[in-house]
C-alpha cells in the first residue's frame, strides 16, 4: 500500500517514534520478510549490526546467508551485487563510509551502472548501495564526505538521500524495490534522530520531494541533514514575518523537478542548500534545471549555500565553519530577499 | 617619405573637431582629391580630401574624440616608408592626451581612456556606463509584460537598483487608481508613459488613446533613480562657451516691441494659397513663405535704412558691415545652430523662402558649409511655436543685435478709440551697447515693426 | 548413416563440436582483424585466435544453466557459450540487431538469458561480478557454477584479490579460469607478475589452484570439468589456470615489437586447431576430408554473417539513445520520468 504524507500526517494509520537508524533496519527487514531475494552485505553488518546500528537484529533474524559479513573488500563488495543483482537477487550492499565509495566506484559505475544500457535492456541490476556521508563527527577528511554529486555525473544510478526516519523507510524500500542501481545515502549525523513513522508496510514514490512548510516569498530547497537545517530556519523565521516555502528534494535523480518549478514560478526565489563542497555541487545541476524551466519567473538570480572548498577539518570548530549552519542558512535567506 | 595629415581648419571660427569617421583603412591607397575622413566640428559633418597621394600608413586619431585644428591625425606615404621615431607622442596627441595633466584634475569618465603611458596602447576598462541599460528581474520583466507596464517609467528597488517584482505591482497598484481604456494603457506602455501621471479628458478624468497620443515624447529619464552625467558634444560645448562669452563681454540692453502681425498673416496666407502643404524645393518651383521669411525681410530692408546697426565691435573699433546676412536660429536634437542667410537683402520674399528652407533642411541634417553659418549680421530667434510670448535673447558673438520673436496670438487692441482683435506678437531686440545704442537700435526696431504691419512692401 | 554410427568414435560429435567452434571464434577473429584493417569495423576489438582451446574446453565443461564472466577480449567466450556469429558480427558493428543492439560493441558482448553475463573493458571488472554471480548461484542451492574468465594482467588487479578472497571465504561456486597468454599489453608477465605461474595465488585464498596446457582443449576440459564437479558439491571455488598464447597484437594498432619472431613461431607450432585437428584425425574420429568440409561450413556460416551484419541490418535509430539507461524511467522534459505514470 503507499501512504502518502497527508496520511502520515491525518493519522490514518498507527504512528511510532523511532530513530532513523531504526527506520533504515525495519525497512530491511521488512523486505526481506517479503522477498526472499534480498539479502545484505557489508563490513560489520552481521554480527557487529552496522556501524551506525542499521543492521542491528537482522543477522539474529535471517542468519548468516543472507546477511553477510564480508571482507574489508568494497571493490568485491559493491562487485558483488552487481553480479547476483544480475542473476536475479536484490542485495544490498553496505559501503560503510561514503569516502569509501572511491574503491568501489569501477564496480558500481562501470559495471553496475552501465551493464543494462551496454547490454542492450537485455538484464537490470536491481541493487542498493547503502552508504552514509556527512560531517559532525570530527572524523575529518576521509570519514565525513558528501560526494553524491560524482554520482549525478553517472547515467544509470538513482540517488537517494532521505533526512527522517520517515522518508529513510519508506524510499528504503522503493529502492530495494526498484529494478535499478540505487545509490541510498544516509547521514551519520541522522542516525540518532527520531522521526514518527507508520506501522506496517509503506512505500514513498522515487522521485517526489517533500514540502515541509508552504511559504510565498522564497523556496528553500535542501536534502539530508541540511533539510532539517533549513526547515527548521524556515520555521523560525515564519515568525519574523519571512514566509518560506521549503522543500525536501529527497532524492536528487529522479529530481523532483515538476514540485520545485510550481514553488518558485511561485515565489520568484530559490535558495539551494547542500553539505558537499561548492565546486561543482550536486545543487548546481538542480539550479540550471530550474533556470531552463523557470526563467523568467525569477525575481533574484538563484543561490546556493555548500560547505567550503575544503577537505573536512577535525576539530570541531572548523568543521562546524565548513558546513552551512542554521544562522549562514538564515542570513543567505535574508539576502536574497532584499 | 612620411607625410602628415593634419586636422584641417575648416571655417574661420573652427578650433577643434574630432574624427566622425575614417572612410579610408590603414594600408588603403589614396589619390589626391579622395575622400579619406569626415570630420564633425560643433556646426556639421564634413568629408576631408586627401592633398596628397600615397597610402595609408597609420591612423592615429580615434573616431569621436575632440582635437585641436593641425593635429597630426594620420600618416602617409610609400609602402616601404618606417614609421617616425615618435610615433607614440604622435599617437597619444592624437587621442586627445596632454602629456602634463595630472589624472586627479580630470575626472575620469567611465569608458573613456585613462592617459597612457607613451607607447602602451590600452583598451578602456569595460565599465557598463551606468543609468542606460535597465535592470530587471525575469520575474519583473514577465509581471510588465503582463500588465503593459513600461519598464522605463520605474524605479527600481532590487539590489543595485534592479527592477523586480514588487516594484511592477506597486505601480499596478497606483495605476489601478487611474481609470485608462484598454488602449491608453497599451499606448503609454509602447510609449513609456507614466499613466499616474496624466489627466485624463474622458468623462470622470478617463484617460482614452487621444490622452496619450498628446503627450509628447518624453526625454529619456534617468533609471533606477540614479544621476548620470551626458559627455558635452562639440555643438554644446561651443554653445556654452560663446553664451558665455557673449553675455560676459557683450553689455545687452533690451527693447521689446508688440508688432501687429495681421496684415502679414494675411499676406502670407494668400500668398501660400496655391500652395500645395509640402512644395519641393527641388522643383525649383515656390516654396511656402514662412513667419521668418517676413521676419528676415523686414530685418534685411531695416538694415539697409540703418546702417549704422550693421556693424560688429572690435575692440579698438568698430566694423560696419557691407553685406547684410541674416541668421536663422535652427533648434535641433543635440541644440541650437544658426544657418545665414547671406545677402538677405538682395533677396526677395520668394527667393528668401525658397533659401531659407534649404538651410533649415542643410542645418537640421548637419550638411551646412561654413560659409552657411558663419559671418550673419543678426540672428532672428523665434520661440513662438513654444507658446512664448515674449524673451530676452542673447546675442552672438560677432554680432551686435539678436531679434527674439514671440507667440502670434489673438488679443484685444485700441485703435482709433475701438477695440479690435488683432493678432499680436511680442517681440525683444537685444543689442550690445558697445556698438550701438539705444536711438539707433529702436530706430531699427521700429522699422521693422512698420514694414510687418504693413507687409506688401516686403514681397 | 547407421552403418557410419558403427563404425564411429565415441567422441565423434563431441569433438567435433570442439573442432567446429574453435574453427569459428579463428575465423570471425581473422574477419574482425580484416575488417578493422579495411576500416570498415571502427573501434577496439580484441582478437582471441591462439586461445580457441581455452574458452572452448573450458565452457564445454558447464552446462545451460551456469554462467560465465567475460573480458574485453571475449568473442571467443561468447562463441564457445553458444553465441552465433551474426549477431555477434551486427554487435561488433553497432548494428541494430547485434546481441546488445549495437551500444555494447565488442568489449561488451552480453547474453544473459544464455547465461553470458557479459564482458568487461575494465580490466579485471568482471571478477567480482562472477563471484556475486557465485553468491547467487550458493543462494539458489542448484548446485549452479560461474567461469569466469580473466587474464594473466587482471591477476594483478585488487579486485582479482578482493574476490578471489571473497569466494575463499565464502565457498563460491567460481571457477576462476586465468588465460595466461604471457603478456599483458605490452608488458610480459616475467616482468608484471610477482609470480609465475599465477595458479600459485590461489592458495593464498584457501583454494585449490592449478596450470595446465592452454592449447589443448581436452586438457582445458578436463581440468574445469574437476573444478566444477568440486564446486557443485559445495567445494567452493578453483583457479584454473590455462597457459596459452595470442597471435595477434593486443589490439589493432600493436605492432607486437615486445615479442621476438622465434617466441611467436614456437607458439604457432602449437596452435590448438591445428594440435586437436591431429589428434582427432589420430584418435580417428575424423577425417581430413570431413575437417575440410568442416572448416568449410564454417566458412559458409561466417560468409553469412558478414552478409547480415555488414549488408542488411541496419543502425540503431537514433531515438534509441535514451532506452535502457533505467529499467524503470527514462529521460523526459524535465529530467527522469516513470515509464508508466503511477496512479
Amino acid at each position: 500500500m503507499r501512504i502518502t504524507a497527508d496520511d502520515a500526517k491525518t493519522g490514518k494509520h498507527d504512528m511510532a517514534e523511532i530513530h532513523y537508524w531504526q527506520a533504515v533496519r525495519d525497512a530491511l527487514r521488512e523486505e526481506m520478510i517479503r522477498d526472499p531475494r534480498v539479502f545484505i552485505l557489508g563490513e560489520d553488518v552481521a554480527i557487529y549490526g552496522g556501524a551506525y546500528g542499521a543492521t542491528r537484529g537482522l543477522y539474529e533474524e535471517f542468519g548468516a546467508e543472507r546477511v553477510r559479513d564480508s571482507a574489508i573488500s568494497e571493490a568485491a563488495i559493491a562487485g558483488a551485487a552487481v553480479g547476483a543483482a544480475m542473476c536475479g537477487y536484490r542485495p544490498v550492499a553496505e559501503i560503510m563510509y561514503m569516502d569509501f565509495m572511491t574503491i568501489a566506484m569501477d564496480q558500481f559505475c562501470n559495471q553496475g551502472a552501465k551493464n543494462r544500457y551496454m547490454f542492450g535492456g537485455k538484464t537490470c541490476v536491481p541493487m542498493v548501495l547503502r552508504t552514509e556521508g556527512g560531517a559532525g563527527r570530527s572524523i575529518a577528511a576521509q570519514h565525513s564526505q558528501s560526494l553524491e554529486a560524482w554520482f549525478l555525473h553517472v547515467p544509470g544510478i538513482l540517488i537517494v538521500c532521505p533526512a527522517t526516519p520517515y522518508d529513510a523507510k519508506g524510499l528504503l524500500k522503493a529502492a530495494i524495490r526498484s529494478n535499478d542501481p540505487v545509490l541510498f545515502i544516509e547521514h551519520k549525523m541522522l542516525y540518532g534522530t527520531k522521526g514518527e513513522v507508520p506501522e506496517g508496510d509503506y512505500v514513498l514514490p522515487l522521485g517526489q520531494a517533500a514540502v515541509r512548510r508552504e511559504g510565498k516569498q522564497i523556496t528553500v530547497a535542501s536534502y539530508s541533514r541540511m533539510a532539517l537545517r533549513c526547515n527548521a530556519v524556515c520555521q523560525k523565521l515564519a515568525g519574523q514575518g519571512v514566509d518560506a516555502e521549503m522543500i525536501d528534494l529527497r532524492c536528487l535523480r529522479p529530481l523532483d523537478l515538476r514540485c520545485l518549478l510550481q514553488s518558485v514560478k511561485k515565489t520568484g526565489r530559490l535558495l539551494l542548500v547542500s553539505e558537499g563542497c561548492a565546486d561543482n555541487n550536486a545543487v548546481n545541476e538542480v539550479a540550471m534545471r530550474v533556470m531552463e524551466h523557470a526563467f523568467d519567473y525569477l525575481d533574484a538570480p538563484i543561490a546556493r549555500l555548500c560547505a567550503a572548498n575544503v577537505p573536512v577539518p577535525m576539530s570541531p570548530p572548523l568543521e562546524d565553519a565548513a558546513i552551512p549552519n542554521e544562522a549562514a542558512i538564515e542570513k543567505a535567506i535574508r539576502e536574497i530577499l532584499k | 617619405m612620411i607625410q602628415q595629415i593634419l586636422m584641417p581648419k575648416l571655417g574661420e571660427t573652427m578650433t577643434e573637431a574630432s574624427v566622425e569617421k575614417w572612410r579610408k583603412a590603414e594600408g588603403d591607397p589614396i589619390r589626391k582629391g579622395d575622400v579619406i575622413l569626415e570630420i564633425t566640428t560643433d556646426k556639421a559633418t564634413l568629408e576631408v580630401e586627401s592633398s596628397i597621394a600615397g597610402v595609408l600608413k597609420k591612423i592615429l586619431a580615434p573616431e569621436k574624440v575632440t582635437l585641436p585644428v593641425n593635429t597630426v591625425i594620420a600618416l602617409a606615404g610609400e609602402p616601404a616608408d618606417a614609421l617616425p621615431d615618435n610615433l607614440n607622442e604622435l599617437l597619444a596627441a592624437a587621442r586627445g592626451e596632454k602629456a602634463t595633466e595630472a589624472p586627479a584634475a580630470k575626472p575620469a569618465s567611465e569608458g573613456a581612456p585613462a592617459a597612457a603611458p607613451a607607447g602602451v596602447e590600452i583598451e578602456a576598462e569595460a565599465l557598463p556606463a551606468p543609468s542606460s541599460r535597465l535592470f530587471v528581474s525575469p520575474r519583473a520583466r514577465m509581471r510588465a509584460k503582463e500588465a503593459h507596464v513600461p519598464l522605463q517609467i520605474l524605479r527600481g528597488s532590487g539590489p543595485a537598483g534592479r527592477i523586480v517584482e514588487k516594484d511592477v505591482l506597486a505601480y499596478l497598484a497606483r495605476r489601478e487608481q487611474v481609470r485608462a481604456t484598454p488602449t491608453a494603457i497599451e499606448l503609454a506602455c509602447e510609449r513609456g508613459i507614466d499613466l499616474t501621471a496624466l489627466r485624463g479628458t474622458g468623462p470622470g478624468g478617463k484617460i482614452s488613446k487621444e490622452d496619450v497620443l498628446a503627450v509628447k515624447a518624453a526625454p529619456a529619464r534617468p533609471a533606477a533613480g540614479r544621476e548620470r552625467r551626458v559627455e558635452l558634444t562639440p555643438m554644446r560645448r561651443i554653445v556654452a562657451e560663446r553664451m558665455t562669452k557673449s553675455k560676459r563681454e557683450a553689455p545687452h540692453f533690451y527693447l521689446t516691441m508688440e508688432v501687429d502681425m495681421t496684415s502679414a498673416a494675411a499676406l502670407r496666407a494668400k500668398l501660400n494659397a496655391d500652395l500645395p502643404a509640402e512644395a519641393s524645393a527641388k522643383a525649383g518651383g515656390k516654396m511656402r513663405v514662412g513667419f521668418h521669411d517676413l521676419l528676415i525681410r523686414a530685418c534685411a530692408k531695416s538694415f539697409g535704412e540703418n546702417p549704422m546697426m550693421n556693424v560688429a565691435w572690435g575692440g579698438d573699433h568698430i566694423r560696419v558691415r557691407a553685406e547684410t546676412h541674416i541668421g536663422l536660429a535652427v533648434a535641433l536634437d543635440e541644440g541650437l545652430i544658426v544657418p545665414v542667410l547671406r545677402n538677405a537683402d538682395q533677396l526677395n520674399l520668394a527667393a528668401t523662402a525658397r533659401a531659407s528652407a534649404q538651410l533649415i533642411e542643410k542645418a537640421r541634417s548637419k550638411r551646412l558649409l561654413p560659409d552657411e553659418y558663419e559671418g550673419g549680421c543678426l540672428t532672428i530667434s523665434n520661440l513662438g511655436m513654444f507658446d512664448v510670448d515674449n524673451f530676452i535673447p542673447v546675442i552672438n558673438p560677432g554680432e551686435s543685435a539678436i531679434l527674439g520673436v514671440g507667440r502670434i496670438a489673438q488679443k484685444p487692441v485700441v485703435i482709433a478709440g475701438g477695440i479690435h482683435v488683432r493678432s499680436m506678437m511680442s517681440c525683444t531686440l537685444s543689442a550690445d551697447h558697445r556698438s550701438v545704442d539705444g536711438a539707433i537700435a529702436a530706430k531699427f526696431l521700429k522699422r521693422v515693426k512698420e514694414l510687418l504691419e504693413n507687409p506688401e512692401a516686403l514681397a | 548413416m547407421s552403418k557410419q554410427a558403427a563404425n564411429e568414435h565415441p567422441h565423434k560429435a563431441e569433438w567435433t563440436n570442439y573442432l567446429r567452434k574453435m574453427m569459428m571464434i579463428r575465423a570471425f577473429e581473422e574477419k574482425i582483424f580484416d575488417l578493422l584493417a579495411r576500416d570498415v569495423l571502427k573501434g577496439a576489438s580484441h582478437v582471441y585466435a591462439g586461445e580457441e582451446a581455452v574458452g572452448v574446453g573450458a565452457c564445454a565443461a558447464i552446462g545451460p544453466k551456469d554462467y560465465i564472466t567475460s573480458t574485453h577480449r571475449g568473442h571467443g567466450h561468447c562463441v564457445a557459450r553458444g553465441g552465433e556469429l551474426k549477431f555477434m558480427l551486427a554487435e561488433l558493428c553497432g548494428k541494430a540487431t547485434g546481441y546488445c543492439k549495437g551500444k555494447g560493441g565488442s568489449m561488451h558482448i552480453a547474453d544473459v538469458k544464455a547465461g553470458n553475463l557479459g564482458a568487461t573493458g575494465i580490466v579485471g571488472g568482471n571478477i567480482p561480478v562472477a563471484t556475486g554471480a557465485g553468491l547467487a548461484c550458493k543462494l539458489n542451492g542448484k548446485q549452479q557454477v560461474v567461469l569466469c574468465f580473466f587474464g594473466d594482467g587482471a591477476s594483478n588487479t585488487g579486485t582479482f584479490h578482493e574476490s578471489l578472497n571473497m569466494a575463499g571465504v565464502w565457498k563460491l561456486p567460481v571457477i576462476y579460469v586465468c588465460e595466461n597468454n604471457l603478456y599483458g599489453m605490452s608488458v610480459s608477465t616475467a616482468r608484471a607478475c610477482a609470480v609465475q605461474d599465477i595458479s600459485v595465488r590461489a592458495a593464498s585464498y584457501n583454494m585449490p589452484g592449478v596450470t595446465i596446457d592452454g592449447q589443448k582443449v581436452l586438457e582445458v576440459k578436463a581440468a574445469v570439468e574437476k573444478a566444477v564437479a568440486n564446486a557443485r558439491t559445495g567445494g567452493g571455488p578453483m583457479l584454473v589456470e590455462c597457459k596459452t598464447y595470442r597471435y595477434y597484437g593486443h589490439s589493432r594498432s600493436d605492432p607486437r615489437n615486445y615479442r621476438t619472431k622465434e617466441e611467436e613461431k614456437c607458439w604457432h607450432d602449437r596452435d590448438p586447431i591445428m594440435l586437436f585437428s591431429q589428434y582427432v584425425i589420430v584418435q580417428g574420429a575424423l577425417t581430413e576430408a570431413e575437417i575440410a568440409a568442416l572448416q568449410k561450413d564454417v566458412d559458409r556460416e561466417l560468409a553469412e554473417a558478414e552478409d547480415f551484419a555488414l549488408k542488411q541490418s541496419p543502425y540503431p535509430d537514433p531515438s534509441t539513445l535514451l532506452e535502457d539507461v533505467y529499467a524503470e524511467w527514462i529521460e523526459g522534459k524535465y529530467g527522469l520520468e516513470p515509464y508508466e505514470s503511477k496512479a
